[in-house]
């Protein structure tokens, strides 16, 4: 017979054991996403795209992007696009600096193809500022498709025709590009972005692509159809701050296909310090949740027309969404079993950090090999994307021995029962704690030794764990309902022409 | 949009599905890296 706390004992082992299943699911979720894109191969959208250049007005919602403007327009007119089939409206958000003299000189450099749209009350955000423009494009009836971009961004020549191609097929209502972190002069955050990016589109999107759901087209790089753009209403969501997401899903919603084209490339200007990167990211992160409970009926119930409710999408929105909970979630079960003293624990987390690691390995290697251009820029961020101290922690794991008994033993120590459960207790522990060491990285980078420190802690701690960290940020701020006033990400010009 | 520049542009379609194709051997190499990672894993540290 047994007895009750052998009961409790076998009960709470299964409860911890299915914490860390249920952690491992971002990363089940990631490994599935890449395990889709040799799908791309086959199963893509150029069979039912075709030669097709349509009349496309681009709106750019610009305050003051008076350093930045002028050059866009100018790469705008020097696309390989007849001319007489584009034409470019700024939308001047009550700019307070030169932003309005740039764009009047551009409109009289390019008669008929400029033109510059101003508000007078400026400051209510993005989604506005579109909308100022678009009601002014759909009063006639020149406009067939419209970009949607941003100031700062620049379009490969071939950019916008790789985009039209797939609008030949009327049941596409949008297109999005894979926007590449472009700046002259990278620094080493500028090159974690890049890769980033690398993963989340060139990467990711593909994999989108395939399932049949896009889960955003890029707030630089968005081409509506107009019959997609009327259908949505003639506007743009103004109730987030993620006005990009709402739309890629309105589309989807409303029975019409949002196709990711990969070599359609965009390339952006991205934050060369942690601090911009952390307020970039929250508001999207608040748009995302935002956007989580606003489609809350939405996720994993199948509909007629769209995937969006799919097993499968659901899965790959939630892992990103789920990540920082799953994080915690696999810490607790792990550190749980180490001291139920389980006999299953050390196994648990060889097989946790081995199916991490696998997966790690197979995205990085994938995505440099698609994008080998930003690829052979950013190999030590390949490397460090999760941070020195997870590195560590993977060779640790994937080959037992190595650091526990032979790096010791060539350095001629012998490594202490209490220095070994220690280093148990940590390793276990470190994918929470590898958020705390981002929200540091944060405090220290706007210090004045950030500028040297902050480097060492982002390589140390990982990227991917500040990402992470903003996400938890993001849901405390909109638990506490913190204002979510429309911040603009600072531009300088400093990007790649 | 002329003859020639509805041919380009279809070149050009034709191309980028091709070069899609690669994927599959992306995914392989990946594969692989893990699979020489595994082979080094049990042949000399399990």
């Amino acid at each position: 017979m047994l007895d009750s706390s052998s009961v409790a004992g076998t009960t709470l082992t299964y409860v911890l054991l299915v914490l860390v299943a249920l952690g491992a699911l971002p990363i089940i979720a990631m490994g599935y996403q890449f395990v889709l894109i040799p799908f791309h191969a086959f199963r893509n959208h150029y069979a039912k795209a075709a030669p097709y250049l349509p009349r496309v007005a681009v709106v750019i919602p610009a305050w003051n992007e008076g350093a930045v403007v002028g050059t866009s327009i100018d790469n705008l007119m020097a696309l390989e696009y007849p001319a007489d089939a584009l034409r470019v409206y700024v939308v001047d958000d009550a700019s307070t600096d030169d932003t309005p003299d740039v764009v009047l000189a551009k409109a009289r450099q390019y008669p008929g193809q400029v033109f510059h749209l101003r508000r007078a009350k400026g400051g209510e955000g993005k989604a506005h500022t579109l909308n100022h423009g678009i009601a002014i494009i759909l009063e006639d009836d020149w406009m067939e498709a419209l970009l949607i971009m941003d100031a700062d961004v620049v379009y490969l020549p071939d950019s916008l025709r790789k985009m039209t191609r797939h609008l030949a097929d009327e049941k596409v209502g949008a297109v999005t590009a894979y926007i590449r972190e472009g700046s002259l002069k990278k620094n080493y955050l500028t090159r974690f972005i890049a890769l980033e990016y690398a993963l989340s589109q060139a990467a990711s999107r593909r994999a989108q692509n395939v399932m049949g759901a896009v889960a955003c087209l890029a707030g630089g790089a968005q081409l509506h159809s107009r019959a997609n753009l009327e259908e949505l209403g003639g506007r743009i969501d103004t109730s987030s701050l993620a006005e990009d997401t709402v739309t890629t899903f309105k589309t989807q919603l409303a029975g019409r296909t949002v196709v990711f084209e990969p070599h359609a490339v965009v390339l952006a200007e991205e934050p060369q310090a942690v601090a911009a990167l952390w307020k970039q990211r929250l508001r999207w992160g608040r748009g995302n949740v935002h956007i989580t409970r606003m489609y809350r009926k939405l996720w994993f119930r199948k509909q007629e027309g769209n995937r969006l409710g799919s097993l499968d999408f659901g899965l790959v929105w939630f892992g990103v969404a789920f990540q920082p909970v799953a994080m915690v979630l696999s810490s607790v079960g792990l550190v749980g079993l180490y001291f139920l003293e389980s006999p299953v624990s050390a196994q648990v987390f060889r097989t946790f950090w081995a199916l991490a690691a696998c997966t790690y390995i197979f995205t990085m290697v994938v995505t440099i090999a698609l994008d080998p251009v930003t690829g052979r820029k950013t190999l030590r961020e390949a490397i460090f994307f999760p941070g020195l101290v997870s590195v560590v922690i993977t060779v640790a794991t994937f080959f037992p021995g190595l650091l526990e008994e032979d790096v010791p033993a060539l350095l001629g120590v012998e490594l202490s029962d209490g220095i070994l459960r220690a280093w148990t207790l940590f390793v276990y522990s470190w994918i929470t704690l590898s958020m705390v060491g981002a929200w540091i990285v944060k405090r220290v980078d706007s210090t004045r030794a950030g500028r040297f420190v902050s480097p060492v802690l982002v390589y140390l701690v990982g990227y991917g764990p500040i990402l992470c960290a903003i996400t938890v940020d993001s849901y405390v701020k909109e638990l506490r309902h913190a204002d979510a006033s429309w911040d603009k990400t600072e531009k300088t010009g400093r990007i790649l022409a | 949009m002329n003859r020639s520049t509805r041919e380009e542009l279809q070149r050009e379609i034709d191309r980028d599905r091709r070069a899609e194709r690669m994927m599959v051997p992306y995914a392989l190499l990946a594969v692989a890296v893990i699979a020489v990672i595994m082979v080094v894993r049990e042949v000399f540290f399990v």
